[in-house]
């Protein structure tokens, strides 16, 4: 009887003690998490990723596994008071899976912003976070900036990880800290829709620098840059701390804003609050301008600089005569070896002659395991020659310095930044006219090569207005939705093919001369070869589609072009080549034009462009000159 | 749909995060053989890390070099040593070759060879080179063992 009442009477007790007894530690933490608006604070919003939107604001964390609150993506103070409720739990059985283990950068900075004294804190043991602090020792952070590669679309901006310097002298056993979309995906078309769309899940993930080291240097070909950051221990752990609260999480890709480069701005922020780097982007981020952006946050201290395996197989190809390469390049297919090409002696072999063959040795090897990282031998084929190689190079001691250090290419942070503005004006046709153009992204044939790669161009979105002395107003003259050139010279180890793409609209001088726009999509491929130390020539065979422009409304075309481009001096880079198309479907014509193009540096960011160009286009000869001024932002 | 991408992702994740545990277990990484990692036997690699805990405590795992809280610092050491030169053979075999280079001076730290008999140390390797690299189809602990007894015997 006893035992039924009690059994009763118990839910009522409860839920009277609910409604009567004070508000709990959590309540009051609550209220003056409230009072002091906690959940406003910059550095709040940096742990929860919180960016303004469209539609409010909202957190980049894709993942609900992230938030505490059902609402917590789009309500930080939500997120704020369930995040102090948990962090005030008694610790249950699974001592990880406590709030405190989960996300201890969030109680961290709670508990020293509301002066929560540890003894009311649930402190649970997490052995998982504890080991990772102990083994990883953080010493130092860099961001690490691996330089574009052409011939991957996944590289086109080159890309941003972060480096933490372990307690080991060797950099290779550095941490590294990658955000990136997870994809098999080798269809570079599908990569790029599905990029731009934010259909890849980007997680961050932390492993050995090495590996990311032969990531980049040995199987993409990419130098690799390594900024280091003015980011002391204690910074570097609280950094850590947040990297656990989003290793487990996903957020969604996306190729332009949400990318690499502006989910590790979260991270920096972090490790610094106040720091403030993820406002200053633009709406879209290219890795080069978080390099950019760091270096003016004031945050670079020491840069460092790892040629790729590419760049060193052409520094060592440089110090050797033709007639040594070529003898590398029979050593690396096979065609020869060790043995045969330097036969045993009776006599000393003198100092010269043994750095001579460790060179040729050298470039063989390290030409072979290039060759090998880009597929173009089998494995089968490689390991027995390469070690053949190795082994002939191991008995030869040459003097030291035989060879010298790989010079230092200009930095990326030097370059120029990735936005244009280009105002100028000219002469067509006897008609004179101004005009004005503004690309968002990223860098032309001609722009300054600092810290690009020579012989590339990406441009996105670039628009430009043209203002004739007979038009009323200007009009739209091009609209340059993407063009990607990729002059890749050939040589005794590499042998890429070289390719163009570029697609929009242009106003173009059709039958009867008259102006009009057409949508075009011009692609090409071919080769390109180095001529002297500053010069590449190449030759291109195009297809051209035009569509619009009156007549039958369309043209498809195939032709070919050839050209030279030059850098002249740090100052000047000139372009001249030859064109012609010839449209047999659809409207039928013939275009052939000879043109030329140069640039003159004034400053980092300023530039001159002139260009010049004799057209026939429909039978109709016209002429072309203009003069623009370059301002890169 | 969305959560079949993340799931497949994330096993895509683990079967390249774990690669280098896996290959300890197996026969040892030779020459040529990590330059693809993750590109040769995917989904054997993925039903083989399915049960192997979590995204991020995997990828924490390796890079700190272990699973076990409790394991003492020499066993650490000696998995660090495993990984790097699984991973990095080629590079390695190459260094040795040579006589200097990055990868020979991680190794020679990571064997806890003192600071002065280091230039000795890469000297004596260069010269067993042909002992190290005996055959075409010597694996990351061979190189070790060799390495081993070269530098301690």
């Amino acid at each position: 009887m006893i035992l039924l009442l009690s059994a009763s009477a118990l839910p009522l007790r409860e839920a009277e003690a609910d409604l009567l007894s004070p508000p709990s530690e959590a309540d009051l933490f609550i209220q003056q998490a409230d009072r002091l608006a906690l959940h406003e604070d910059p550095y709040w919003l940096v742990l929860l990723h919180v960016r303004p939107g469209l539609f409010g604001d909202r957190s980049l964390i894709d993942d609900p596994k992230f938030f505490l609150a059902p609402n917590g993506a789009t309500n930080p103070r939500a997120e704020l008071h369930a995040t102090l409720r948990a962090i005030l739990q008694p610790v249950g059985e699974v001592e990880k899976e406590h709030a405190g283990c989960r996300f201890p950068a969030r109680q961290a900075w709670l508990a020293e912003k509301l002066e929560i004294p540890s003894d009311l804190l649930a402190l649970p043991t997490c052995p998982e976070l504890e080991l990772i602090l102990e083994r990883i020792q953080p010493q130092a952070l860099s961001l690490i900036y691996p330089a574009a590669y052409m011939n991957s679309p996944a590289s086109l901006f080159g890309h941003t990880l972060l480096s933490i310097k372990s307690e080991h002298a060797s950099e290779l056993l550095n941490h590294a800290i990658n955000y990136a979309a997870l994809t098999q995906e080798t269809n570079g078309i599908v990569f790029a829709f599905k990029g731009i769309f934010g259909l890849y899940p980007g997680h961050y993930n932390v492993m050995p620098y090495h590996r990311k080291v032969r990531d980049y240097n040995d199987i993409s070909q990419r130098d690799i840059w390594e900024f280091t950051l003015s980011f002391d221990k204690d910074e570097i752990r609280r950094m850590m701390l947040h990297v656990w609260e989003v290793a487990e999480v996903y957020a969604d890709y996306y190729f332009f804003d949400e990318n690499c480069s502006y989910q590790l701005l979260f991270l920096l922020e972090a490790a610094r609050p106040g720091l403030k780097l993820v406002n200053e982007t633009r709406p879209w981020v290219i890795p080069l301008d978080t390099v950019h952006l760091v270096t003016q946050a004031g945050l670079v201290g020491e840069i460092v600089y790892r040629p790729s395996k590419a760049t060193n197989v052409r520094h060592i190809a440089r110090q050797l005569p033709p007639d040594d390469r070529r003898l590398s390049r029979e050593l690396a297919r096979g065609q020869t070896t060790p043995a045969e090409a330097f036969p045993p002696e009776e006599t000393e072999v003198p100092d010269d002659e043994v750095a001579r063959r460790a060179k040729v040795l050298d470039l063989a090897a390290e030409g072979l395991q290039s060759q090998f990282g880009r597929k173009k031998v089998s494995r089968e084929e490689y390991v027995p020659r390469f070690r053949s190689l190795l082994l002939a190079r191991s008995q030869l001691d040459p003097p030291d310095e035989y060879l010298p250090a790989v010079p230092r290419p200009g930095q990326p942070d030097h370059g120029h930044p990735s936005a244009r503005l280009t105002m100028g004006g000219g002469v067509d046709d006897g008609e004179a006219f101004g005009e004005f153009s503004l690309r968002p992204a990223y860098h032309d044939l001609l722009d300054p090569e600092t810290g690009f790669v020579e012989g590339s161009e990406i441009q996105f979105l670039g628009i430009t207005a043209r203002w004739y002395e007979n038009d009323e107003l200007p009009e739209l003259q091009r609209l340059d939705a993407l063009t990607i050139v990729s002059l890749s010279p050939r040589d005794e180890f590499f042998s890429p093919v070289s390719w163009i793409i570029r697609t929009g609209i242009a106003r173009e001088r059709v039958e009867d001369g008259d102006l009009r726009h057409q949508a075009f999509l011009n692609t090409g491929g071919g080769y390109v070869w180095n001529a002297g130390r500053a010069s590449m020539v190449y030759a291109l065979l195009e297809a051209d589609v035009r569509v619009g422009g009156g007549g039958a409304d369309y043209a498809i075309g195939m032709g070919a072009s050839a050209g030279i481009l030059t850098t002249l001096s740090d100052r000047v880079k000139v372009q001249a080549f030859l064109r012609g198309i010839e449209y047999p479907i659809g409207d039928t014509h013939t275009l052939l034009e000879a043109v030329v193009r140069g640039r003159y540096t004034l400053r980092y960011n300023t530039a001159i462009l002139l260009d010049l160009a004799a057209r026939e286009n429909y039978g109709e000869a016209t002429t072309e000159a203009q003069l623009r001024l370059a301002y890169y932002f | 749909m969305k959560k079949l991408t993340v799931i497949f992702s994330v096993l895509i994740a683990l079967a390249i995060g774990s690669h280098a545990q896996d290959i300890q277990r197996n026969t040892g990484a030779g020459l040529g053989y990590m330059i693809f990692e993750g590109q040769d036997g995917l989904l054997s690699q993925v039903l083989a890390v399915t049960t192997n805990g979590t995204f991020g405590n995997q990828t924490f795992a390796i890079t700190s070099g272990t699973l076990g809280a409790s394991q003492p610092d020499s066993i650490v050491q000696n998995q660090k040593l495993e990984n790097f030169v699984a991973e990095n053979m080629d590079n390695l075999a190459h260094d040795i070759a040579v006589g200097s280079g990055e990868s020979l001076d991680t190794l020679v730290e990571l064997m806890q060879v003192e600071e002065a008999s280091r230039p000795a140390v890469r000297q004596t390797l260069k010269q067993n080179f042909a002992t190290i690299y005996a055959s075409d189809e010597v694996t990351h602990q061979d190189v070790i063992n060799s390495v081993n007894q070269i530098v301690k015997g």
